[in-house]
């Protein structure tokens, strides 16, 4: 199943060539240049993946990717950043973070992070299912 | 109480920091966009040699114009850097005002754009008036107007940008952050530690609101520096 991807950075001409050449490697991509779209966009469709620039105009990276695993604790969101650092890094994993990679990344770095986080929400989804069965079975008494 | 040398070092390094950051951080940007286009192009040819079919031209040479594009936002960034590192090649010089504004504006552009906000010049090809000038330390007047500027950006009025003028006063030049909160500004943080007034009056800047106009915050700057006393640090 093709990966479902959400790139967002200010810098609009970064996420076009970006998302071109994702979907060249057949995920589905859509983009956005602010967080507060990209949050909008997040709350109307199925992404598995967020990846998310650190430093945006307006609402920046940490903040939408609090807002974000809020209201859905199983999406993955990978930041991307300028100028990693140890402190931010680990910043970003306290709020949920999957991955945090530094600019310029490799696209065959970016694909690999982004299977594997497609992979941990499958897991996470499906276990989240097999508990809600659970617990209906459990009230149901079958 | 006057501020200790070494605090006036520290301010001096600390605005270079943040020069230096907010530029590397753009410059990684623009490599992004380098990389990603470039990968681009090598996506098209590998497609194309796969499909024996060449990639078109015409899109090749839009990708490559895109990458051209960038080394010059690129050119653009270094050079303004560059300005700035050799602004304290000395301690006093005769600046032309639109120049050291026109820097100011390319290094405080990222800054602007994170605060949703534009920086616009005034037109110099319409100035057929001469050039505003004063002698001064460069480095220290780029120090304190980053300052000035920092406010205004923290301190927006109703549309999103900032207009920069500069002209001649009776005593001296003046610089008008337009568009903003003048009074606001004024309160800034930034102007009211004892580093910072320090660091304006050794150059006689003079922040004030516009009498006329609330939105504008006037710098007024003398002619030469006051006195001939080095600045602390």
């Amino acid at each position: 199943m093709a990966e479902r991807v959400l790139l967002v950075d200010d810098e609009a001409e970064f996420v076009d060539a970006l998302a071109e050449r994702m979907r060249a490697r057949g995920m589905e991509v859509a983009t956005s240049t602010s967080a507060e779209d990209a949050l909008a966009m997040a709350a109307d469709h199925p992404y598995d993946v967020v990846v998310l620039d650190l430093k945006m105009p307006g609402m920046d990276g940490l903040e939408a990717l609090k807002a974000l695993k809020a209201r859905q604790p199983n999406l993955q969101v990978i930041l991307l950043t300028g100028h990693a650092t140890i402190e931010k890094g680990i910043e970003a994993m306290k709020v949920g973070a999957t991955d945090f990679l530094e600019k310029p990344t490799d696209v065959a770095t970016l694909t690999e992070r982004i299977k594997k986080a497609q992979t941990k929400k499958m897991i996470l989804v499906e276990k989240e299912t097999e508990e809600r069965l659970r617990q209906i079975m459990a009230e149901r008494g079958w | 109480m006057s501020i200790s040398p070494h605090a006036g070092q520290l301010g001096h390094l600390r605005f270079f920091g943040a020069v230096s950051a907010s530029i590397s951080h753009e410059i990684k940007n623009v490599l992004s966009i380098i990389r990603e286009r470039a990968g681009l192009i090598e996506d098209l040819l590998d497609l194309g040699l796969g499909s024996g079919q060449l990639p078109d031209p015409a899109r090749l040479r839009t990708l490559a114009a895109r990458i051209q594009d960038q080394t010059a936002r690129a050119d653009t960034i270094i050079k303004g850097m560059n300005r700035l590192a050799h602004s304290v090649d000395h301690d006093r010089a005769t600046v032309d005002l639109g120049d050291l504004v026109e820097l100011l504006a390319t290094l405080s552009a990222r800054r602007a754009s994170q605060a949703g906000l534009t920086l616009v010049l005034p037109d110099r090809a319409e100035a057929a008036t001469p050039a505003v000038t004063l002698a001064t330390c460069p480095f220290a007047l780029l120090h304190a107007l980053w300052l000035c500027l920092g406010a205004a950006i923290a301190s927006p009025g109703a549309e999103p940008r900032i207009e920069l003028d500069i002209g001649p006063q009776p005593a001296g030049v003046a610089i008008t952050l337009g568009g903003i909160d003048a009074a606001a500004a004024l309160r800034h943080d930034d102007l009211a530690t004892s580093e910072a007034r320090d660091l304006l009056g050794f150059l006689g800047l003079e922040p004030a609101p516009d009498e006329a106009d609330p939105t504008a915050l006037v710098l007024r700057l003398p002619p030469r520096l006051p006195g001939d006393g080095a600045i602390d640090g």
